[in-house]
């Protein structure tokens, strides 16, 4: 997972988490966003409501099992 | 991208406003004074001690040679208040435009500081034309 931080130079700053499905991944970002100020939007996009693809393997390993 | 937040930076942590300062005036490296539980009183171009009371404070022989202590007070929310004179923000620029870079350079220095406790990697750095700083974060 990456974090891709933005500090830009009008006392604003962005934090993109990228490369990771699910909401697990949002906590680094929002806890890294929450310590450097207030937080004045929070978008989540449609890949934070997918399903882990490491999980669906697994569970799919399962169901074959 | 699965988050995407927007943050207005406030001014919270002490080491990274110390850090930040340092890294926008070196002069300043060393020279910052910092009372964690107390505050003290500035002191003007003169000597005189002045009504204004901080926590941090940069002594004015490293703002200039007119120049009155700045200083930055502690609030009740735990944000800090930077406290500069009138002559400092018109005629040494210590003014918005300073202040904005200030807290973009204090965001650089809660990023760095927390990459180091977290054990993340900063795999990127770069100023963009806007005069942004991006950093790429490697978490994991």
């Amino acid at each position: 997972m990456k974090l891709r931080i933005v500090v830009n130079p009008d006392g604003t700053t962005t934090v993109k988490v990228e490369g990771v499905q699910g909401p697990g991944c949002a906590k680094h970002g929002l806890e890294l966003a929450q310590m450097l100020g207030t937080v004045t939007s929070d978008l989540k996009t449609a890949e934070y409501y997918q399903t882990p693809a490491k999980q669906t393997a697994a569970q799919k390993a399962k169901e074959v099992a | 991208m699965s988050h995407y937040a927007t943050v207005q930076t406030e001014l919270k942590s002490e080491d990274a406003l110390v850090a930040a300062l340092e890294a926008l005036q070196t002069n300043w490296k060393g020279n910052i004074q910092v009372f964690t539980t107390t505050t003290m009183p500035l002191f003007d171009y003169v000597g005189k001690m002045r009504k204004d009371r901080a926590n941090i404070i940069v002594p004015r022989k490293f703002v200039g040679g007119l120049s009155n202590d700045i200083g930055f007070l502690r609030q009740v929310d735990g944000t800090y208040s930077a406290i500069i004179s009138d002559y400092d923000r018109n005629s040494m620029h210590y003014d918005d435009a300073w202040l904005a870079k200030l807290k973009q350079q204090y965001a650089l220095q809660v990023v760095l500081k927390q990459q180091k406790a977290r054990g993340y990697t900063v795999t990127s750095q770069k100023v963009r034309e806007d005069g942004a700083i991006e950093l790429l974060v490697e978490v994991g």
